[in-house]
């Protein structure tokens, strides 16, 4: 078997070496450790407990589908509206909530922070990443219920 | 064949080779798929943050592909990720995120799951303490005291101690297990540690992962157990922080030839696990 790609992607491939990657993204501008800890924590609940909202608010939608009269009915339609507006929401939030996670687990695995702020920024995380899982298996389940 | 040649020999065998190592995991991919009568069971990749799990994952789904897709920049997995074959979507590869404190949350269920029997195979991952650092600088780090070098020491260390310890978590459930289940300790990042490949290769045949493993064995018997030890490499990169430093250069001289070799070694193994769990 013979190689059929072009050069680039082979030669890219046959050396690869993170360092001299171009990066794709610059680096953004970082702020010492201690003082982005004490950014994300109020963003951490602060979203928290957005996404909670929105739980909240599918279940609401969802037991409101359910009470509508059945087929053709425009209550049916608004609330099938609202959900769908409700799930665009969820994921143009669910990207930038990731990175938030993504962000922050690092400073709660090896951070060189003083342990109350470890502590709590370890808390706000469980939240945070519970309250972005759940959310979405609440749209699904509720998504499920108003088939 | 020799791997020394110029950057085309290399590429050309890497390319032709390549071919085979699918053909390999073809075989896999029909093994996993079952004859419907057993009952489907998934694999489940366990380890902790950063050693690969994610990677071989999508090695075993047939998603990644060792020559086109270049390693890409660590990303922490939330929560659990599923895999599927393609045209076998009952057909589940399992991997948990690693970090410790979401192994509190979500190794649990998995590790009662193993003990139920619902997993025909375990793969543990470690990285002879190559744990990918993501989206932070080496100098943030608590082990950090004012040199790159001791802090990668320190690093790896820790790393190492915590491989041992999820090993030590989930062998319990090993011992408890429901029926026959096999093993594979995968060792990750080959490209790192090529130099000292055979300290490394002596560590995990004897050093206290051995000795766990060992205790299993007994405890099970080759009946129902069986565990076999590979050593590879799933993406050739050097060792980075999220924020590009550069920690450790991949060995000189590891190229794709090595690397396709040692996924060979891994399938093939793993298709001796498959004679192993069909062959009783």
């Amino acid at each position: 078997m013979s190689p059929t790609v072009t050069a680039q992607p082979i030669a890219d491939a046959v050396q690869p070496s993170s360092a001299d990657r171009p990066l794709t993204v610059p680096e953004l501008p970082r702020k010492p450790l201690a003082e982005e800890a004490q950014m994300v924590i109020p963003m951490l609940k602060d979203y928290e407990e957005k996404l909670h909202a929105l739980s909240k608010e599918a279940y609401r939608i969802g037991i409101s589908y359910k009470e509508s009269a059945p087929q053709f009915d425009i209550g049916r339609l608004l609330r099938r509206n609202e959900f769908d507006g409700l799930k665009q929401r969820y994921s143009r939030i669910r990207p930038a909530a990731i990175e938030l996670a993504r962000v922050v687990s690092p400073m709660v695995e090896h951070g060189k922070l003083d342990r109350i702020t470890l502590l709590e920024l370890r808390l706000r995380l469980t939240d945070f990443e519970h309250a972005l899982l759940t959310t979405e298996e609440d749209l699904k389940r509720v998504e499920e219920k108003m088939k | 064949m020799s791997i020394i040649g110029t950057t085309a020999d290399v590429v050309r065998w890497a390319w032709e080779n390549k071919a085979d190592v699918r053909r390999l995991l073809e075989t896999i991919h029909l093994w996993f798929r079952g004859d419907g009568s057993k009952g489907k069971r998934g694999i489940l990749i366990l380890g902790a943050g950063g050693v690969g799990k994610t990677t071989l994952a999508r090695i075993l789904a047939g998603e990644y592909d060792f020559l086109r897709d270049s390693p890409d920049k660590y990303d922490e997995s939330i929560g659990i990720d599923r895999y599927t074959l393609a045209d076998a979507p009952m057909v589940e590869i399992v991997v948990p995120p690693g970090q410790e404190r979401r192994r509190d949350g979500t190794w649990n269920d998995l590790h009662a799951s193993i003990t139920a029997g619902k997993y025909r195979g375990i793969i543990l991952v470690s990285a002879n303490g190559y744990h990918s650092l993501p989206r932070e600088s080496y100098k943030d780090h608590r082990l950090y005291q004012d040199n790159a070098d001791e802090f990668l020491a320190a690093y790896r260390y820790d790393c190492r101690n915590n491989e041992i310890t999820i090993l030590r978590e989930l062998a319990p459930h090993l011992k408890a297990c429901a029926g026959k289940v096999w093993m594979l300790s995968l060792v990750a990042k080959e490209d790192l540690w090529w130099s000292e490949r055979a300290e490394v290769n002596k560590k995990y045949r004897e050093g206290p992962y051995a000795a766990e493993i060992a205790e299993l064995r007994n405890q099970r018997g080759s009946r129902d157990f069986r565990h076999e030890l590979a050593l590879a490499s799933l993406v050739i990169s050097n060792f980075v922080t999220g924020m590009n430093e550069l920690l450790k250069p991949n060995t000189e001289g590891y190229d794709q030839t090595l690397q396709i070799e040692s996924l060979r070694r891994v399938f093939e193994i793993v298709a001796a696990l498959k004679e192993w769990e069909e062959s009783q």
